[in-house]
């Protein structure tokens, strides 16, 4: 491996820097799993549905390690698998259930236990955190997956516009308008869900 | 946190209420669970299936053995056999929560070139790995189709809970087609 973790994270590998063998690949990738699960959450519709994505896009990213070439982060590298796998997902259940976007079904599974410990926060400002995430996650399903989606990598994951388009594979000027549009729905959502965010 | 953000985008948006600032920071604080990562690495460090035997010239044309190894996502070999159609019963441990997940190879010879696979399970079981070239579902049961190049590895299936999973599994070449049937019996304790 020719690269630290850390550098991966921030975009800084090169090709091939990605473990080839399971525990370098674990080493590499375990900075950027936060990110990713949480991408995971907002993209599913399920705290299990959010799991199971999880899980295939590490083992399809382990089978693809050679094509990252390090160009981007990590992280966004991992949503890009993880987009399109649910796009393959949601084709098949779309033929199934003829629902691509299902009812919010899952939501009270999504906001389950959301901070997993291992942190050493205070019970009571964990309980906050865990409440003010479980807010946004709710709010955000409540937004077009299109612009949802783009909220999570540019305003979550920190992702510039030229990365999200890059991931998404949309053009950078779609990626800004469905960010703008996807803020505006969010603070409706907030505005008049939770009466807040005037 | 460190973000990659162009510096032109806060000029762009008008700065988020606070509210939905502090939100998005408990949210950027969110772990993977732990039982989930340890999952999915588990799954990397599977062992590969193991090598398919070399088969007699006059049995070429189909593969035959159904192999299960136990493992931490239990490891199922599915081959398809020269024979009439039969059933067997894989037992699955599911995990504490979420999904197991059975692995079928695509046991085929090299020599034999392209081939057609057809899987039909229940409805339920969406989450396909690779995803189907086609896909024809009911109300209960799919039948899923690839073409698939012999090189290919093979296919996982998600097994969302418990209960009596029933694949059938068939294998068209040369306009004959030969039926596999098994049931994966999912538990969780």
């Amino acid at each position: 491996m020719g690269s630290s973790s850390a550098a991966l994270i921030r975009g800084e590998g090169s090709a091939g820097s990605l473990g080839r063998t399971p525990e370098a690949f674990e080493r590499d990738v375990r900075p950027a799993l936060p990110g990713l699960y949480r991408f995971c959450l907002v993209l599913t519709r399920s705290r299990a549905d959010a799991d199971d994505l999880l899980q295939e896009v590490l083992v399809k990213a382990y089978e693809n390690a050679a094509q990252f070439d390090g160009r981007g982060t990590l992280v966004g590298w991992l949503c890009g698998i993880a987009r399109r796998e649910r796009l393959e997902q949601a084709r098949v259940a779309s033929r199934r259930q003829g629902l691509l976007d299902r009812v919010l079904e899952g939501c009270a599974e999504v906001l389950g236990p959301l901070f997993g410990g291992g942190s050493n926060t205070d019970p009571e400002q964990h309980a906050v955190r865990g409440e003010r995430a479980r807010r946004l996650i709710t709010a955000l399903h409540e937004v077009p997956e299109e612009y949802r989606v783009v909220l999570e990598i540019v305003d979550v994951e920190g992702l510039s516009h030229s990365e999200a388009s890059e991931v998404l594979a949309i053009p950078i000027g779609t990626i800004k308008s469905r960010h703008a549009r996807g803020r505006a729905r969010l603070l409706d959502v907030y505005r008049t869900k939770f009466g807040g965010a005037q | 946190m460190t973000t990659h953000r162009d510096n032109e985008l806060e000029e762009e948006l008008a700065p988020l209420p606070s509210e939905v600032a502090e939100d998005l920071a408990a949210l950027r604080a969110m772990d993977a669970p732990a039982d989930v990562t340890a999952r999915a690495f588990a799954r990397i460090r599977e062992p590969a299936a193991p090598p398919r035997p070399s088969a007699k010239p006059a049995r070429r044309r189909f593969v035959a053995g159904l192999t299960v190894a136990a493992s931490a996502c239990a490891l199922l070999v599915l081959s398809l056999v020269n024979l009439q159609p039969r059933a067997d019963e894989i037992a699955l441990a599911l995990p504490s929560e979420g999904s197991g997940y059975i692995h079928l190879p695509w046991n085929l010879h090299e020599q034999d070139g392209a081939a057609t696979m057809k899987v039909e399970t229940h409805a339920q079981l969406a989450a396909l790995h690779p995803a189907p070239d086609s896909s024809q579902c009911g109300e209960e049961r799919c039948i899923h189709e690839w073409n698939i190049d012999p090189k290919a590895g093979g296919l996982r299936v998600a097994i969302p809970g418990p209960g009596r999973w029933h694949f059938d599994v068939r294998h068209t070449k040369n306009g004959s087609e030969v039926t596999k049937r098994f049931v994966v019996v999912a538990t969780r304790d």
